[in-house]
């Protein structure tokens, strides 16, 4: 480490000869504050008098030399093996000294929130260290030292947990007061917790003085008080996703590099921003997310304002008529518009109000959903002050906007409609329709017989 | 495949087969007969003439009663049609009807090509442009249909 290394708040680290314990002089003097031996002396850029000083050679100032992080060697970082999913497994052992002052953290909820991240992994903290936050009548002792605390986590794809760690380590620290007198080791305690592309082991053994909240000492050769789980930690982490708010990089190929673990984007994807597809709640990420949402209400809306379905009984009380000879076009053929299939002469068909002929499944499928005629668009609904349940007869057909009805008009009428003719054709009812049927005509319809088409028609955008 | 073909389905397919519509195809896929490969020709004295566009069809299991899914492969700058290629049609929404085919419904594309209403958008950015300033919106649809719109 040369000595013009920027270091964020330069402090003096002592390194004790006797113990090599190491510590910051403006916290515990010149002397050992471990085995008060006073053959100590401050660690330099140029006079690092301890042997392995590689650490300090690193250029980074994230590993700025701090007493708190000498054990974050014993993280160890092994690649998964061929065949399993890509990522990395860590396992660690941490010795910390966790002090509680319960009345203090009671100050703390009170206050609010300390921020935000920070807080929630305070609240994370006294979760895992045995729920603190429910009043539970215990003794006096009110203290818990959590000694050793160990993590396995074995992420599914991609990790990001050497953060947390680390943040729930300068958390932890900050409550630390004093070695805490008489403590008992017990036993670890195993927690799992698993999710969408991820899953976590927490051992932690504790040692307790007093009854704490749920947390009792675990001893396998005795009966044990049941062991509650800490509540919520799912929830936390997802609230301090949504605090956070940054937005996930879904969409994003899963990565097996570790090599930024001081983002937080991984960390969001493992807790289901990816399986959403960028989607936390009613909030949206990513621009495919949009899309999906938007391509969605436009299917949703598809038949939004399209008309209603017609009655059962309005379907089923249609006249019917056997196929003739003059329904058959000029190749001698008549189609169901709806199947395709041909009509054969004396085949029985149901007409519409509009005459307008089809089978009759395949105009109840169709009526059942929109009261409309495939061809004209005209309703079999009779209108208010009609029987509700009997079908309009083309007689009483008086739409606002409808062409005078007249008999024989198909022949020259523009607006005909070539496939599924009709023997007694009425006029279309309205104005839309009429563009409508023109746009078939000229479109050529069912009909094989009319190919030419007509570029200049104007279709009709929908809203929207 | 998960509903049976209905016979409409396979007499279409044989129909733009057989008596194919000028400057349109639509070929099935081998393995989905539901799903059609589409090639649109822009149409002639349009911005899009000379490019031919690429769609994707799909016919829902319920089709005839419900319109099949179309949309733009190929980037093409008209207010009726949005990034993602998705179209603003009213028969391809509401105003389906039974009697329409796929061939109806591609010559209806055809013609919403011929003529862009910018006042009933779905690309809004493209709309605003066509309304304030037509001749250049006309110009990028032209430069558009250069570059993303040639054969092969």
């Amino acid at each position: 480490m040369s000595a013009n290394q920027p270091q964020p708040q330069q402090r003096d680290v002592m390194f004790c000869h006797e113990c090599e314990n190491e510590w910051y002089r403006d916290e515990h003097g010149l002397s050992c504050p471990e085995c008060h031996s006073d053959f100590a002396e401050v660690i330099e850029a140029n006079n690092d008098p301890r042997e392995d000083s590689t650490e300090l050679e690193d250029p980074d100032p994230m590993y700025a030399p701090d007493p708190d992080e000498d054990d974050i060697d014993d993280l160890q970082w092994t690649p998964n093996p061929p065949g399993q999913p890509p990522g990395m497994r860590v396992h660690g052992t941490f010795g910390r000294t966790i002090q509680i002052n319960r009345d203090q953290l009671r100050q703390h909820e009170e206050s609010g929130r300390q921020g935000g991240l920070l807080g929630l992994l305070g609240d994370l903290v006294q979760n895992a260290i045995g729920g603190l936050r429910q009043d539970v009548e215990h003794q006096a002792a009110e203290r818990i030292q959590q000694q050793r605390e160990q993590h396995q986590i074995v992420p599914g794809d991609d990790t990001l947990w050497l953060d947390e760690i680390n943040t729930l380590e300068a958390r932890s620290t900050s409550e630390v007061e004093s070695p805490p007198p008489q403590v008992q080791p017990t036993g670890p305690t195993v927690r799992h917790i698993t999710g969408p592309g991820y899953s976590m082991t927490i051992a932690s053994s504790s040692t307790v003085t007093g009854n704490f909240g749920d947390l009792f000492p675990r001893n396998a050769q005795q009966p044990q008080p049941v062991q509650l789980q800490p509540t919520g930690i799912d929830q936390i982490l997802h609230q301090m996703i949504m605090n956070i708010g940054a937005a996930p990089r879904s969409g994003r190929p899963m990565r097996d590099n570790f090599h930024d673990p001081f983002g937080f984007d991984d960390l969001f994807e493992m807790f289901g921003a990816a399986a959403t597809g960028g989607v936390l709640g009613d909030a949206v990420y990513s621009q495919e997310a949009l899309d999906r949402i938007v391509t969605q209400l436009m299917e949703q809306h598809q038949s939004g304002n399209a008309p209603g379905p017609a009655s059962a009984d309005a379907i089923a009380s249609l006249p019917k008529r056997a196929i003739s000879k003059e329904d058959l076009d000029e190749n001698g053929k008549a189609d169901c518009s709806i199947c395709m299939d041909a009509a054969e002469i004396g085949s029985e068909v149901t007409v519409l109000p509009c005459h307008h002929w089809f089978h009759f499944d395949c105009i109840k499928a169709w009526l059942s959903e929109h009261d409309t005629c495939p061809h004209c668009r005209q309703g079999i609904m009779p209108k208010d002050n009609e029987n509700a349940n009997q079908p309009r007869h083309s007689s009483s057909s008086r739409i606002p906007g409808a062409y005078p009805s007249s008999a024989g008009d198909s022949v020259s009428n523009p607006l005909t409609v070539p496939d599924s003719p009709t023997m007694n054709r009425p006029s279309n009812s309205t104005q839309g329709s009429s563009v409508f049927s023109r746009m078939r005509d000229a479109f050529g319809g069912s009909n094989s017989g009319n190919g030419d088409t007509d570029g200049s028609e104007q279709p009709r955008t929908r809203e929207g | 495949m998960s509903a049976p073909l209905p016979k409409r389905i396979i007499k279409e397919t044989e129909r733009l087969q057989n008596e194919p519509v000028p400057g349109i195809s639509a070929q099935p896929h081998d393995d989905n007969a539901r799903y059609f490969d589409v090639m649109v020709e822009g149409p002639g004295g349009s911005c899009y003439e000379g490019g031919v566009f690429n769609l994707e069809l799909f016919l829902p299991d319920d089709y005839p009663m419900c319109p099949p899914r179309i949309r733009f492969l190929t980037r093409i700058y008209h207010p009726n049609i949005d990034r993602l290629g998705r179209i603003c049609l009213d028969v391809l929404k509401n105003n389906w009807s039974p009697a329409l085919q796929i061939r109806t419904i591609l010559l209806s594309i055809q013609a919403l090509l011929g003529a862009p209403n910018p006042e009933d958008p779905l690309n809004e950015a493209v709309a605003k442009q066509w309304k304030e300033n037509q001749s250049e919106a006309i110009e990028t649809a032209r430069e558009w249909t250069k570059l993303y719109a040639q054969k092969n």
